[in-house]
């Protein structure tokens, strides 16, 4: 099913929760929806599942118009929302994944197949006869993903699918909606975590204060962030302004404090002037450290040289390098054992370069 | 110091009486024991039908007057009951309005009394019970395919210990109550040949109407035979009752 919104608002008594959101959810694909707490991305779900009423703008189903429906049932019945916190009902596990099905009026001999078969997609074989209140959170999780998944909907809507929960149980989770997904399930992901995004989704759509920012395919949104927003919030860490000097048909080059800056130019820096002020940002995995034992050519653009500071963890198999340079901080990622063999420590002068193709320039707001 | 030992012994010989009364499951006792859990029974029954419908009104639609019907619930929770009593009177005495039914000094009288005593409660608690019920289970029901009807029904189920709370509040109330019952059904007993004895027999006396009469009468090891029985009755629902609490907190 695809689902459409057209300038989808909708405003509670005191705040404007979404505003002109303009999506497309394509058949079999699953899209993330990032954004922070109270960016309006329960609000779109629960619009999109047909919980809660747009204050103006269309939905649009297959192509037609959700006004058009006399009754939203069937259409409702062809979608299953998996609420943040899985709620789950206080019954055993199985009358709770057969609930979907009774009230659709499924065969009781078919009930029983279709519990015990999303049962081990879920991996909770066994689980039947407990009562569902007892279970851990992530149990309770794979419960309700159980309850949601086994009347097999056309597409799923997920509320934040691994709040809470440790990071084991968290990729086991991941791993259970990438099956769903394959099942030919249209998935839905509300979620404050880049990396879930990042890990799960075909396409990811950046909503901050109800409107859509930006909408793109993992790399276009992590490498190629639009705005300052959207660069912090992918952590792009590494975000600099300053105004352009000189351009040409590929290339500019930006004064920012102490240094000059090669930025290879793409369409959406096609109209930078020289003179203009801009933002722009590179994320912290795109800067390399540059090997002692092998001298620099000297065409080689963006190049710096400047002073560990700091060495933290980063994620277990990186590090993250804070290097000064001419009163500048730059944050390098670096995987953990090329740190130790090139002896990167605190105080040690290094020479790291920018790459010109992953400098982004960024548009104000 | 005799004083007090023969007070003593007047109390002791009147438990031991009692225990006797109850053991060989005396008639009269029997029959007011009877009467006691026929009324209260059937009226919270029937309170329990009304308030849950009521209740699912309240929680689950919207219409005209939903909160004055809501804060009337709530402001008769407290009812006295010789009040119930006297309006029951007015309205079933001979000369009142539905006078002609008849059914003034019957226990069809008392079970109405107590029915009014018993629906605000039952319905007031259930409610609580329902609305407590986290709106992500609602919401829950509803995204899962469930129609109006399926999501009530399931918040029902999902209040179900609650709901049974609240009922036996209601027959908690029912039990312990004197004015309403005492005014509408008074307190009548029968004679009767039974086995050859003349024999009380119960027709309007309840555990507690009976307690004042023969308290009043100096029937003492019959009072507190009554009394007896009424603590094990107020004991088991509140035994219950706390039995149901635990289990919906685990």
């Amino acid at each position: 099913m695809i689902i459409r919104t057209e300038n989808l608002c909708k405003k509670f008594a005191d705040k404007q929760a979404l505003e002109d959101v303009n999506i497309e959810i394509r058949d079999g694909e699953i899209l993330a929806i990032l954004g922070t707490s109270g960016a309006g991305k329960t609000t779109l779900l629960r619009i999109l599942n047909l919980l809660e009423r747009p204050t103006s703008g269309k939905l649009y189903f297959n192509g037609r118009d959700m006004d058009s429906y006399p009754d939203l049932t069937p259409l409702r019945r062809k979608m299953a929302m998996v609420i943040q916190g899985a709620p789950v009902f206080n019954m055993s596990v199985y009358d709770n994944i057969a609930w979907g099905l009774r009230v659709r009026g499924e065969d009781e001999r078919l009930v029983g197949q279709k519990v015990t078969e999303v049962l081990s997609l879920v991996g909770l074989e066994g689980y039947e006869k407990r009562n569902a209140r007892t279970l851990s959170g992530g149990e309770a999780q794979r419960v309700a993903f159980a309850m949601a998944a086994v009347f097999r909907p056309e597409v799923l809507l997920l509320d934040e699918p691994t709040a809470n929960l440790d990071p084991i149980t968290e990729g086991a989770i991941e791993d259970i909606i990438s099956r769903i997904n394959r099942m030919g399930i249209t998935v839905v992901i509300a979620t404050h975590k880049q990396s879930e995004a990042i890990t799960l989704a075909n396409r990811i759509a950046v909503i901050k204060d109800g409107r859509i920012v930006q909408l793109g395919t993992p790399g276009e949104i992590f490498y190629k962030p639009r705005t300052e927003f959207v660069a912090r919030f992918t952590g792009a860490k590494n975000i600099f302004s300053g105004t352009v000097v000189r351009r040409d048909r590929t290339q500019m080059v930006v004064r920012s404090g102490d240094f000059d800056i090669d930025i290879d130019i793409d369409a959406s820096a096609a109209d930078v002037r020289t003179g203009d002020f801009v933002s722009f940002c590179i994320r912290p995995e795109e800067i390399l450290i540059l090997r002692q034992d092998i001298p620099v050519n000297p065409r080689h653009k963006n190049v710096f040289e400047g002073r560990i500071k700091r060495i933290t963890p980063y994620g277990g198999a990186l590090v993250r390098i804070h290097i000064m340079a001419k009163n500048t901080l730059f944050l390098a990622d670096v995987p953990r054992h090329v740190a130790e063999k090139m002896e990167l420590v605190k105080g040690k002068d290094v020479l790291f370069s920018l790459k010109l193709s992953a400098l982004k320039v960024l548009e104000t707001g | 110091m005799s004083g007090s030992n023969s007070s003593l012994e007047f109390l002791f010989a009147g438990i031991i009486q009692a225990v006797d009364l109850i053991v060989r499951m005396d008639p009269y006792v029997a029959s007011v024991t009877k009467v006691q859990l026929m009324v209260s029974g059937v009226a919270v029954i029937l309170s329990a039908i009304t308030a849950i419908a009521l209740a699912s009104a309240i929680s689950f639609s919207e219409f005209r007057g939903k909160e004055l019907l809501r804060t009337a619930i709530n402001t008769s929770m407290g009812l006295p009951p010789v009040a119930v009593g006297l309006v029951v009177f007015l309205f079933l005495t001979r000369r009142g309005p539905i006078g002609f039914l008849d059914l003034i000094y019957t226990p069809a009288a008392m079970i109405i009394a107590q029915y009014i005593l018993a629906t605000p409660i039952i319905t007031g608690v259930s409610i609580t019970a329902i609305e407590s019920i986290p709106r992500k289970v609602w919401d829950t029901a509803y995204t899962l395919g469930g129609t109006k009807l399926d999501v009530s029904l399931q918040v029902l189920k999902e209040a179900r210990l609650g709901i049974i709370t609240a009922i036996l509040a209601g027959f908690g109330r029912a039990i312990a109550e004197v004015g309403a019952i005492l005014t509408v059904g008074g307190n009548i007993v029968h004679q009767l040949y039974l086995g050859g004895v003349l024999q009380d027999v119960s027709y309007t006396r309840t555990l507690t109407t009976a307690i004042t009469v023969e308290t009043r009468q100096g029937n003492i090891p019959e009072a507190i035979a009554f009394g007896i029985i009424l603590l094990i009755l107020s004991f088991f629902v509140n035994f219950i009752a706390m039995w149901v609490r635990k289990r919906s907190v685990g």
